[in-house]
């Protein structure tokens, strides 16, 4: 997994790429310490790139907004696309991750 | 038998002879003749007596008809609503199940299996949430772990130094002699502390090894734990959500089949009250044909009073109803009348009678007598009255509202 971080008026685009799954977590991880250096209310991660996500992927996300919720700030995910939009859909987590 | 008259008349007036011999045969011809009328009259009163019971019996079989008509159509109708009723009921038991104590609707057993669906689904998330938090908590402890390896290094390493130093103090205190032998033994001491720190170190450092084996142990279930494919997930939650939708479908079809058997059933119903308040044309039918039989009656009366007075002035004897003549008189009648085998005996046996209580007739009988063209309610169409073998007996049983005219 790889991951681009812009800020822009305390709001951060992250554009993924690859699999968000169990292997990727320490990268998510660096990800989520990345954010919290920064000074944000918003972070939009942007899903377009990415083909395939497992629970953890899900798990992680859920933890991703745990740290927001704590932190003060809004997540928000956008353009999931095929398998990640139904698993999304599936879980309900589109309503919860939407900022 | 008037040309036998017209003969005699002629042959009375050709012999004779004197004016009071032609106004005797005139008489007699006058007498015969008002004779003959008075025959008539009376063939005529019987023949008004025939149809008047003709009339009655028509009024009868309207009558019992209507009535078992009147009692079918409120048994159809009866049917109707039972039937009616019964569908209702089975629509309404295909949508519901019995849970002994209870009782769920079609809604209630999709919402409660979609409930259940989404609840597994929260569990697996909330498992893989705990499990990735385990997951960086055991990195944490990772790292904690590293720096203790750290500092057993850091141990090893001072006694190094340690044990390296209490070699120079040996090899100084061998040098001193014997004012160093004391310094000497110390130097042993430490090296020999030295040593067992070393081993402690050893120790230290294998147990930290079995507890990293530990956390990568933990580490990896987490990860059989927490990566599940859910596609298998997926898919069973579409089809699901399609069985669903397609039992809701079904069920609404029900619905929308039984509401138009619910209308059709009230159309029917109205259609046959309607039937039934048709069947009071009985009522003006009665009407009708009484008037009929009290014209006749009043014709009837018109000419006995003629005859009386006539019986009265020529002092002719009253006429005898089993009499050849009268007989003859009703061949007549037959001949004219364009009636069957059957109805000739009947009406013969009527009209040579001088009470009709032996005669009956069923609507069995009527329908079965292939000869009669009965038209008992007004105008028929003219192709079936034509078609001669189109029987009574299907206009009865197949009685359509096109051939009641009597309005």
């Amino acid at each position: 997994m790889e991951y681009q971080i812009t800020t822009k008026d305390n709001v951060a685009s992250i554009v993924f790429s690859g699999d968000i799954t169990f292997s990727e977590n320490v990268s998510f991880r660096q990800l989520l310490k990345d954010i919290a250096e920064q000074p944000v209310n918003r972070c939009e991660f942007d899903l377009s790139g990415v083909d395939m996500v497992d629970s953890a992927g899900l798990g992680m996300f859920l933890i991703a907004r745990e740290q927001a919720d704590t932190a003060g700030w809004k997540l928000a995910v956008t353009g999931a696309q095929g398998h990640v939009a139904s698993m999304l859909k599936l879980t309900k987590l589109a309503d919860l991750l939407d900022g | 038998m008037d040309g036998d008259y017209d003969m005699a008349l002629g042959d009375n007036i050709e012999t004779a002879g004197s004016a009071s011999e032609l106004e005797r045969s005139r008489e007699s011809v006058l007498a015969g003749s008002l004779g003959r009328w008075l025959e008539m009259h009376h063939v005529m009163g019987r023949g008004y007596k025939t149809l008047d019971h003709e009339i009655d019996l028509v009024a009868g079989l309207v009558s019992t008809s209507t009535d078992d008509l009147s009692a079918l159509f409120h048994n159809l109708i009866k049917n109707a609503k039972e039937q009616s009723t019964g569908m209702d009921e089975i629509v309404k038991a295909a949508s519901l199940v019995n849970l002994g104590n209870e009782t769920l609707t079609l809604p209630e057993i999709i919402g409660y299996l979609e409930e259940v669906f989404n609840e597994g689904i929260m569990n697996v998330l909330q498992l893989a949430q705990t499990a990735m938090s385990l997951v960086y908590s055991l990195d944490d402890v990772v790292i904690d772990v590293k720096k203790v390896v750290q500092q057993i290094g850091q141990i090893e390493q001072i006694n190094k130094q340690t044990n390296l130093l209490a070699l120079n103090a040996k090899i100084e205190a061998t040098r001193a002699g014997d004012a160093g032998r004391g310094f000497g033994v110390v130097a042993d001491e430490v090296r020999q502390l030295s040593q067992n720190i070393n081993s402690v170190a050893s120790t230290l450092r294998g147990h930290v090894d079995a507890v990293h084996n530990g956390i990568d142990q933990g580490h990896q279930q987490l990860q059989s734990i927490a990566s599940l494919d859910m596609s298998g997930n997926l898919k069973a939650k579409d089809r699901i959500e399609n069985m669903m939708q397609a039992m809701v479908l079904q069920n609404a079809e029900f619905q929308e089949k039984l509401a138009a058997s619910a209308e059709r059933s009230n159309e029917l119903e109205s259609d046959m009250s309607s039937v039934v308040m048709r069947f009071q044309f009985q009522d003006k039918a009665q009407q009708q044909l009484d008037g009929i039989r009290m014209t006749m009656t009043v014709l009837q009366d018109l000419g006995t009073d003629l005859a009386t007075e006539t019986y009265n002035e020529t002092g002719i004897p009253p006429i005898e109803d089993d009499s050849d003549i009268i007989e003859a008189w009703v061949d007549k009648v037959i001949e004219r009348c364009s009636l069957g085998e059957m109805r000739q005996r009947f009406v013969r046996g009527m009209l040579l009678k001088a009470d009709h209580t032996d005669v009956t007739v069923s609507t069995k009988i009527m329908a079965a007598d292939e000869d009669e063209d009965i038209e008992l309610f007004g105008a028929v169409e003219a192709s079936a009255a034509s078609d001669k073998t189109e029987s009574s007996k299907s206009k009865l049983d197949g009685f359509e509202d096109d051939d009641i005219e009597l309005f």
